[in-house]
């Protein structure tokens, strides 16, 4: 359980900061908005390569070894290679972007609209108050934002089903065969 | 894929791999269009392709076209990532940035959490798909001519002939989405 809430807020994460990380690195370093959309298509043609890779490394992981049992709940080998080698990917990740990526803390004006706690610092929550705020009142953030959520919602429902459809397909067409 | 036994094992590997392809010819695809085009512009076609490939798996009879289909939709799924991310980039205040990308996951986990929690059949998991894809096809016209509006206003007061070149341009494209 412990690991699918860490793995959530992950996932938040991931899809939030590095993305805002490189629209900033992109204006401090002072190159054009052009070379922008250039910039996330490379990353996304990277993601889906090292996505290949990493199914056929998963892949050959699984069934290097059975699962086995060491203590009482810790586990070895078998399914678990996988994560493990992930393990090894992510701490290797975070220690080149913790020391090769300049910090940008993407303000650029931190006195409006705060309300602090009465000791001038803001609170924890006026972040995601004032981006409720902006949402809500601008309908272009709005509009862009359900977009996004009907995309992504729908291409997380759909790689789920996927896999039973094209089954159901198969399934169908082993009917006819016998049928035939 | 033609077998005569009771249990077939699908090549889950390659269909990964095949979509994974797919993601990176569409990400290609992008970087040559946006040379061209408005983000905007591209966002709506990256839509509506997605829509029309999610009706075809829904409403489709044989094995090949779905998954034809879903070749397609991964390539849309290639191109989505960058040209929201260019949109994104310029429609969201810097100071404001990661708070409102994670406010966006809000209705996605909660699209995510219907489609568990309800128990549809693929099919009907389809069509719910397709349904969503064309409101946010709906939804980016809308958005794309607001911010050619917005564009305008930016570069200038627009005189009148460049006015009604917009109108002609925009005319078009409603009326290929009510067909």
């Amino acid at each position: 359980m412990l690991g699918r809430l860490l793995g959530g807020i992950a996932t938040s994460l991931l899809f939030s900061v590095f993305e805002a990380w490189l629209i900033r690195a992109h204006s401090n370093a002072n190159i054009s908005k052009q070379l922008l959309a250039k910039s996330f298509s490379t990353a996304a043609y990277g993601n889906s390569i090292v996505a290949i890779i990493a199914g056929l490394i998963a892949n050959k992981a699984a069934s290097y070894n059975e699962m086995k049992q060491i203590t009482g709940i810790v586990y070895k080998g078998g399914f678990l290679n996988p994560f493990d080698i992930a393990l090894v990917a992510l701490v290797a990740c975070g220690m080149l972007a913790a020391t090769l990526w300049d910090e940008n803390f993407g303000h650029t004006n931190t006195t409006s609209q705060s309300s602090d706690d009465g000791r001038g610092q803001p609170n924890w929550y006026d972040g995601l108050k004032n981006a409720f705020i902006a949402t809500t009142r601008s309908r272009d953030i709005l509009l862009c934002g359900l977009i996004s959520s009907f995309f992504e919602g729908s291409m997380v429902s759909g790689c789920r089903s996927c896999s039973r459809i094209i089954c159901a397909f198969l399934d169908l067409r082993v009917y006819f065969h016998s049928c035939l | 894929m033609e077998t005569k036994g009771t249990d077939v094992k699908l090549p889950f590997g390659v269909i990964f791999s095949t979509f994974m392809v797919c993601c990176m010819a569409g990400s290609s695809f992008f970087s040559i269009l946006i040379q061209k085009n408005k983000a905007q512009v591209i966002a709506v076609g990256v839509l509506g392709v997605a829509a029309a490939s999610m009706a075809i798996v829904a409403f489709s009879s044989s094995g090949d076209v779905a998954f034809a289909a879903m070749n397609l939709f991964e390539m849309c799924v290639g191109m989505y990532f960058p040209v929201m991310g260019t949109m994104k980039g310029s429609i969201v205040p810097e100071d404001k940035r990661a708070a409102i990308y994670n406010l966006y996951r809000i209705p996605l986990n909660f699209i995510v959490l219907f489609s568990l929690l309800t128990d549809l059949t693929p099919k009907q998991s389809f069509q719910l798909n397709c349904g969503m894809l064309t409101v946010a096809t709906i939804l980016q016209i809308m958005l794309m001519k607001r911010r050619s509006l917005h564009d305008e206003q930016e570069d200038g007061v627009p005189s009148k002939v460049e006015h009604q070149d917009n109108e002609q341009e925009i005319a078009p494209l409603t009326n290929d989405s009510e067909v």
